[in-house]
């Protein structure tokens, strides 16, 4: 298979050109691979950065009382450390694991459209650039919380709101131009006999979820136009004085916010059901039944968004369709953990970082989808409502969930692309530091939660002290872990033992098969064959 | 006239004038959703 490879590398290197020298390489390209590191190392900033914001709030939390950060600054912290996060980190970090990967894993030779590409990454750092401004603009950044509900984001919001509503703008037409490339690129780029029922599970999620986004962000757009329109152009969409309705706000934030949340999820599962065979030695259990769970929990999320707002007052005939709707994406969430634990039955399994990260995922995400079943519970979920239960639930599904997903994938995935294997010790010390601080980090935050601890406040009362404090412990290890992550970046990037081209003994896929450690600047020329 | 093999290299270049055409295609169409739902989140929101 390698002299394949190396033949193949020769023919391509013969009517090939390499990247460009310099500054002007990263401002000009149109190379996927180069897009999509550009998108990883923007998400590890702005992880970073939000990660930095995390640290103000848990080291206020430390004790009760006000110690470090005013109140209002308190709010502009958790507000800009969840927007950071949701737009800044997570979500990029998975369009750059997919303009990696797509048209390695579909036999393509770049994406559909590689200069929308590089524009809808360029906008992104100036997009952010202007979100992390208003933190010194005055009034001070955005405080609403990241889910700026009207009219604490209209009536009441500080000046530098317009500059979170033109970066909101910006980030969500970057989105838009990335999953239409997306979808052009896997519905029109495919080598031959690539046909929709061979493609790895990686495509299937990011396709389905190119779908969640073109539909959701348009309708975040709309909200924050009318923020705008409301603020500054005698509109009354959120003002019951005007005849609107604040309550209105919410259902259009959350037919957006619910939606986002399995866009933040859905490629995760996609790497998950790449990473679980490969060390399993098995063919992935079920994968017909994957891509239809798939396609389910994204037709459903589009109609369970009220759950959110069981306390706004909803007849009880809404609150009940709500709620047994949300039950219900509980069963291809089901399918997908069975068929991975199915997977891993009776395999020969080992036990690297990218697995160690991969099983921490189907543990603790799960333990995150099983609070959100308790949250979906309307009688209950008035208790738990806006208490610190739900950043404990969401916590587990984003960071335990997404964010693990997307540290096994670049594990799984770096060697090849940089043609370098980690240090495979530094990455267990890596996976057990996180796991054990992140649990230390949100597992007290249910029982705080539980006992009626609301979130968004920079003091409580004296009996969820300890808890809170054992909370911060963890907030700074899992912080802490994190810089430890970007030393083993930068070591892995620099060098460190030669990756085979298969990388892992039970790897594949085209990415793993067809081509060499590293990939060349422009792989896929000629379509591969396809088996 | 082509010959089968002309033709399939044709169908396999990812270049080729039909591939490109599905490519614009394609992007209108996914822009026409986007302006959907833009303008239904305004009427969801009732203009006042």
């Amino acid at each position: 298979m390698s002299t394949e490879i190396a033949h193949e590398t020769a023919h391509d290197e013969h009517h090939d050109h390499g990247p460009a020298k310099g500054l002007m390489r990263w401002v000009t390209t149109t190379n996927h691979k180069d897009i999509g590191t550009l998108y990883l190392w923007l998400s590890f900033i702005m992880l970073l950065y939000g990660g930095a914001m995390a640290m103000v709030i848990r080291l206020e939390l430390f004790q009760p009382g006000l110690q470090w950060v005013e109140p209002h600054f308190f709010n502009q912290m958790t507000t800009m450390h969840g927007l950071v996060m949701v737009f800044g980190a997570i979500m990029p970090a998975f369009v750059g694991l997919a303009n990696w990967l797509l048209p390695m894993m579909i036999g393509a030779p770049d994406m559909a459209l590689p200069r929308m590409n590089n524009w809808s990454f360029w906008i992104l750092p100036f997009a952010f650039a202007m979100l992390a401004s208003t933190t010194f603009m005055e009034g001070g950044a955005p405080a609403f919380g990241w889910t700026f509900y009207a009219p604490l984001s209209t009536t009441f919001a500080p000046a530098s709101t317009d500059f979170f509503i033109f970066a909101v703008h910006l980030m969500g037409i970057s989105s838009v131009m990335g999953s239409i490339n997306i979808i052009a690129t896997i519905l029109n780029m495919r080598a031959p006999g690539m046909t929709l029922m061979k493609m790895p599970l990686f495509v299937w999620t990011w396709l389905i979820t190119a779908y969640l986004l073109i539909a959701v962000m348009p309708v975040l757009a709309g909200a924050v136009t009318m923020m705008l329109t409301d603020r500054h152009f005698g509109t009354s969409f959120f003002d019951a004085a005007g005849g609107g309705d604040p309550v209105m706000f919410q259902h259009i934030f959350w037919f957006f916010g619910h939606p986002e949340v399995y866009i933040m999820i859905l490629p995760a599962f996609g790497v998950i059901s790449a990473i679980i065979p490969t060390f399993a030695r098995k063919p992935l259990f079920g994968y017909s039944s994957m891509v239809y769970a798939s396609a389910s929990i994204a037709i459903l999320s589009f109609m369970v968004w009220a759950h959110h707002m069981f306390t706004t007052g909803m007849p009880v005939a809404g609150e009940l369709y709500f709620m047994y709707a949300t039950i219900l994406i509980s069963v291809p969430t089901g399918v997908k953990v069975f068929n991975w634990v199915t997977t891993m039955w009776k395999g020969s399994m080992t036990f690297e970082t990218p697995m160690l990260f991969a099983l921490g995922f189907i543990v603790m995400f799960t333990i995150g989808g099983f609070s959100g079943l308790m949250l979906g519970v309307a009688p209950v979920d008035t208790q738990y409502h806006d208490t610190y239960f739900v950043v404990a639930h969401f916590h587990y599904v984003l960071v335990t969930g997404a964010l693990y997903s997307i540290i096994a994938a670049f594990y799984y995935w770096v060697p090849k692309w940089t043609g370098h294997m980690y240090d495979e010790r530094l990455g267990k010390i890596h996976f057990w530091w996180s796991t054990i601080a992140v649990n230390v980090l949100f597992f007290p935050q249910h029982f705080v939660g539980l006992a009626g601890m609301p979130r968004r406040i920079p003091d409580y009362a004296l009996q969820f002290a300890e808890f809170n404090q054992i909370s911060s412990i963890g907030g700074f290890a899992f912080g802490l872990a994190q810089v430890f992550f970007l030393y083993i970046v930068i070591k892995t990037i620099r060098g460190g033992e030669k990756a085979t081209d298969r990388v892992w003994e039970g790897a594949t896929g085209l990415e793993f098969e067809q081509l060499p450690s590293p990939p060349p600047y422009h792989s896929f020329n000629e379509p591969p064959p396809v088996k | 006239m082509q010959t089968m093999s002309q033709q399939q290299h044709e169908q396999d270049d990812f270049n080729s004038a039909a591939r490109r055409k599905r490519t614009r295609w394609i992007l209108v169409a996914h822009l026409l959703i986007v302006a959907t739902f833009f303008a239904a989140s305004f009427i969801w929101g009732k203009f006042a």
